[in-house]
């Protein structure tokens, strides 16, 4: 199969490796063999995402921003969209075959965006992150996190009990765009054990956190970390 | 009738998904379900939210998924609404995300002031939740001081999502906080624009609306 480098020029990615954003669309272009330049924006340190030529790209101050040509577009679930429908033809097909197999990925993609991120957004934050950015993270809007991903995941065990991943039984931008936040609450905040207690969603999280795509994103965003095996 | 939705009319949500399917010709039944009930539950959405949509293909949750498929659907039907160009259906999505993200909570929080304070409304949201209205409306002004629509000459699925908030927006606010549109002529003139077209009239004009007046 041709590589990214011979069929399509470059896009130029602006974020970091290890912010959960940037990585779902790095994950996305790694998917669907798109190369890239990746345009580094410290968000710790120097705070690049607050400097005026930032705003520019990216009014609200997130990133990431993906510059296509003489185009950009941000919003990290909006950039993967638009990478999958470019390339349809092309590496892993994310919004899988058909009218219907489109509709359940959108559906899904939402519900990720509207329901399980709000659930484990603040968790990460709270256990993990809040520290980097000089804060103190809070334990009990953690637990509350936690309890109210619980629930979501009630949900998802049911789901993939009929089907292999969420849209269907082809693995999709919906399934990509959990795993940046999961990976941080299983590996870092050692939270595996809410995944591991439901048999289907413990299954669905071994495969696509096993993908060589994202092993690699991994080895790349967090040189010389160990990522616990899942499943063993 | 082919199309069915389920959700209360009042929801922003609803309205957006009912304002896509009138942009396209079609029409709908608006109909109500306990949404905690095991019927609803395993049939249309597992997390008990609304809207739910249905037709003679497929069962869908989550408005924009809703809103994506009506407009692929019927795509030779009514009014485009993914954009002319893959450049503008990327900031159609954008601008979706956006609402998502930054716009609806900060609206959400100053209309549930507003009407937890029926007597005083102007006075009831507090400083910092209107600066979180004002800095997103700000972002707005910008976007539509550069283009006619959000993303960009073309009417979408991204305007269609928000025209439902400014209309309750509308409805419960006093002249001070009217100015948070009022103040930003783009943002206004496009505002005005999206509340003046066709299906959006004949969508407020249901008797299921709350804000309806003979």
């Amino acid at each position: 199969m041709a590589t990214a480098s011979s069929h399509v020029p470059k896009v130029k990615l602006y974020g970091v490796p290890y912010s959960v954003c940037t990585s779902r669309v790095i994950m996305c272009l790694l998917e669907k063999q798109v190369g890239y330049d990746l345009q580094v924006v410290d968000i710790v340190k120097t705070q690049d995402h607050k400097k005026p030529e930032f705003l520019k790209l990216q009014p609200f101050g997130i990133i990431p921003v993906l510059q296509d040509k003489d185009f950009s577009v941000f919003e990290s679930r909006a950039i993967i969209r638009y990478i999958a429908r470019k390339h349809e033809g092309h590496g892993t097909p994310l919004y899988g075959t058909s009218e219907k197999d489109k509709a359940m990925v959108d559906q899904w993609l939402e519900v990720e965006a509207q329901n399980y991120n709000p659930a484990i957004a603040p968790a990460v934050w709270h256990l993990i992150h809040a520290p980097l950015f000089g804060q103190q993270g809070d334990p009990t809007v953690a637990k509350a996190s936690i309890e109210k991903l619980e629930k979501v995941l009630d949900v998802y065990e049911g789901v993939l009990s009929q089907s292999k991943y969420l849209a269907g039984d082809f693995f999709s931008l919906a399934d990509l765009s959990h795993l940046p936040f999961t990976q941080y609450l299983i590996n870092d905040a050692k939270r595996g054990d809410i995944f591991d207690k439901r048999p289907h969603v413990k299954e669905w999280w071994k495969s696509i956190s096993t993908r060589p795509t994202w092993i690699k994103h991994l080895s790349v965003a967090f040189p010389g970390k160990n990522f616990d095996s899942p499943g063993s | 009738m082919a199309i069915k939705i389920y959700g209360p009319f009042r929801s922003p949500f609803v309205m957006a998904v009912a304002l896509a399917i009138y942009e396209k010709d079609q029409e709908f039944e608006l109909l109500m379900m306990d949404i905690k009930s095991p019927e609803y539950l395993n049939n249309f959405n597992p997390f008990g939210k609304i809207p739910s949509y249905q037709d003679e293909d497929i069962t869908l949750f989550e408005s924009k998924a809703i809103m994506r498929y009506i407009a692929t659907k019927f795509a030779d039907e009514g009014t485009p609404l993914l954009g002319s160009t893959i450049v503008e259906q990327a900031l159609c999505n954008q601008w979706l995300e956006v609402h998502s993200h930054s716009f609806t909570q900060p609206m959400v929080e100053m209309a549930r002031a507003i009407r937890g304070n029926p007597q005083q409304p102007d006075a009831s949201v507090s400083k910092p939740a209107l600066e979180r209205v004002n800095n997103v409306l700000d972002t707005y002004e910008a976007r539509l001081s550069t283009s006619k629509y959000l993303a960009g000459e073309s009417y979408t699925l991204a305007d269609i999502t928000h025209t439902p908030f400014f209309y309750i927006f509308n409805a419960i606010t006093d002249d001070e906080n009217k100015k948070c549109i009022t103040s930003r002529p783009h943002l206004h003139a496009w505002i005005q624009d999206i509340s003046s077209r066709p299906a959006w009239k004949k969508l407020t004009e249901r008797p299921e609306n709350p804000h309806y007046k003979q």
